[in-house]
């Protein structure tokens, strides 16, 4: 009995204590946007302002940047979904060595540096003429950003039941309406996850990207850049705002999926 | 309506390893036709090729009259029951239901209507909007009836439906399945390793046991005359005597069952003497103390179960050899009792003698 609740109150403990090392930065970077002075810090607590929401909001080149990021984002998850969808159906019905290619083929890139698939991408369609920019950027973060999407399909194929499609079949289906009316379905929370990943796998991507961006700069990437010029608590506050939305997001996300699982027990 | 199925010489093979060797069987338009025999037989190897989800590596599949060749699954005017049932879960009770229709451009309005008219035959009317979760084994397994007649099927495939259901709701769902074939006449073509399931419900039984086909036959002559030593063994209880044939006259074999004694029976197939065979009598034709029998067995009485109309007993010969006896409870008397000793008698007719029986 003993043994068991020093187990119980350890691992409370290690909880704590990681979601402590989890939240502190986050509440420190928030606590910091208030803070009057020229730096993103805490101490010292020079006097507390909303300035920095002002300064964020004329900083231009900031807005461009984010606009750029979410147009990769989108880019991203248009193209690496489809992709990865794809590769895991394929893999999920063959067999043998083609399928143990594909699937090296696609992680590869997940197992290479950032920074040498960034890098490679470049020197690759710099001889095909094309220069870096969105398109590249798209190109690069999709190499490895399909390959989360298929492992994330993949997961959820394995416990498809394949006498489900054959059922189908033998109502009459054809292949097409068996994918779409049986598979599809199924698959699609797994979709919708994998799309959310593959735009939060662009947004915050910096290595990759930074080669690839030519001159449209992502958000990162400015981020990144005003290090050295200097940061401000502007930077703090857009940290801030995007917790908030996502935050919200999380909440209305969760309450419509309890409401749902409600509807299906009664 | 031409809804006969005939395996035309098939033959299936996957890599050296062959499945059903090569089988030529017809099955009649609206018959209920069972395929019986112990799991990796290949009974739902027959019932894939049939279905469409294999093709046969020789022979062909007929329906109607049709060769199946190049006809894939969707396009058969078959039906499947799969033995998980593999109703769509995500997808209401009338939308499965609805669901072969649908894929055919069935409108609404008709489609509905003859979901409603299927949920009435499977005596479920008014749970069309259910989610598949909500129902219990036997509904689910009405659904999947009904959804595999929605399509009007020439021929229903079932592949052991019955089997995730308790004793109880099985024995219920047996008349139901038969009674449902009495009233669409569509041929039903039935997967089972419960011989039970087999013998109550199918017009006529495929024993079959690696591979092969071993006996075609109604459940009554499939019982009474076995063909072979296997389908003696699977179908029914039965006491097999394994020995020698010493002489075949006029349809009658004796065996030379060694220590047992020399025996009796009906010959099945051609016999011929010193061969190795194996004499069948059932549990229930074994009588206690008739002595006018000529073929008789001394043995001791070990174990008496009653079972209500009739008595199950375990008698243990003189060589040690356990013996099963059935007898009705009229038949009993107070000196039936353990360690009682009798003589077990049985008329030659009732008996079996069938070459082989190496695995009885």
């Amino acid at each position: 009995m003993k043994s068991e609740t020093i187990l119980r109150w350890g691992v409370r403990f290690y909880i704590g204590v990681f979601f402590l090392y989890l939240f502190t930065p986050l509440i420190i970077m928030g606590i910091a946007t208030f803070n009057d002075s020229r730096f993103p810090t805490v101490s010292p607590w020079k006097g507390a302002t909303m300035k920095w929401f002002g300064v964020l909001a004329e900083d231009g080149a900031m807005w461009d940047a984010l606009l750029t990021s979410v147009i990769v984002a989108i880019g991203v998850l248009l193209v690496a979904v489809p992709i990865g969808v794809c590769c895991a159906l394929f893999l999920s019905t063959v067999q043998g060595r083609g399928k143990s290619f594909l699937y090296s083929l696609m992680m590869s890139p997940l197992l290479t540096p950032g920074v040498i698939v960034g890098i490679s991408t470049l020197i690759f369609w710099k001889g095909l003429s094309v220069n870096g920019g969105i398109v590249l950027t798209v190109i690069a973060q999709t190499t490895f950003i399909a390959a989360y999407v298929m492992l994330m399909i993949l997961a959820r194929l394995q416990r498809f039941d394949r006498t489900l499609e054959q059922a189908a079949q033998s109502l009459g289906a054809t292949p097409w309406q068996t994918f779409r009316r049986v598979l599809l379905p199924y698959l699609k929370p797994a979709i919708i996850s994998a799309a959310v990943i593959a735009f939060l796998q662009s947004f915050e991507n910096y290595n990759t990207t930074l080669f690839v961006k030519g001159y449209d700069t992502t958000l990162t990437v400015y981020i990144a850049s005003k290090v050295r010029t200097g940061l401000t608590p502007a930077v703090n506050a857009l940290g801030l705002v995007m917790i908030v939305a996502t935050v919200l997001l999380a909440i209305v996300y969760e309450v419509k999926k309890r409401r749902e699982s409600r509807v299906v027990k009664l | 309506m031409d809804s006969s199925v005939h395996l035309d010489n098939v033959v299936m093979r996957f890599g050296h390893f062959t499945a059903v060797q090569k089988t030529d069987l017809k099955i009649e338009s609206g018959e209920f036709f069972s395929f019986l025999g112990p799991s990796g037989c290949g009974k739902t190897t027959i019932l894939n090729m049939i279905s469409g989800f294999l093709d046969p590596t020789e022979g062909a599949v007929h329906i109607g009259g049709r060769n199946m060749r190049e006809v894939p699954a969707n396009k058969r005017p078959t039906s499947m029951i799969f033995q998980n049932l593999a109703l769509f879960p995500l997808m209401t009770v009338a939308e499965n239901i609805e669901f072969g229709l649908e894929v055919r451009g069935v409108k609404k309005a008709e489609r509905k209507k003859a979901s409603d008219r299927l949920l009435e035959l499977v005596a479920l009317q008014g749970s069309g909007k259910k989610k598949v979760s909500e129902l219990s084994g036997g509904q689910k397994q009405r659904i999947a009836i009904a959804r595999a007649l929605a399509v009007e099927p020439q021929v229903l495939l079932l592949d052991e439906p019955l089997s995730a259901l308790d004793l109880k709701l099985r024995q219920h769902m047996r008349a139901e399945l038969k009674e449902i074939q009495r009233k669409t006449g569509i041929t039903f073509i039935y997967i089972t390793h419960d011989q039970g399931e087999a013998l109550t419900m199918s017009d006529r039984v495929a024993v079959m046991s690696a591979g092969k086909l071993q006996q075609v036959a109604d459940p009554i002559t499939l019982y009474r005359e076995p063909a072979t030593a296997f389908a003696a063994s699977f179908v029914g209880e039965n006491n097999g005597l394994k020995g020698t044939i010493k002489s075949v006259d006029n349809g009658l074999a004796v065996i030379d069952c060694g220590a047992l004694g020399v025996f009796p029976g009906k010959a099945v197939g051609a016999l011929s003497v010193g061969e190795q065979a194996t004499l069948f009598i059932r549990p229930e034709q074994l009588s206690l103390d008739q002595q006018d029998h000529p073929a008789k067995i001394a043995a001791r009485i070990e174990e008496i179960n009653f079972e209500g109309s009739y008595l199950t007993l375990n008698a243990r010969t003189d060589c040690s050899r356990d013996l099963a006896v059935q007898i009705s409870s009229e038949q009993y008397t107070e000196a039936l009792v353990p360690g009682a000793q009798t003589t077990l008698s049985f008329r030659p007719e009732d008996a079996v003698v069938i070459a082989g029986g190496d695995h009885v």
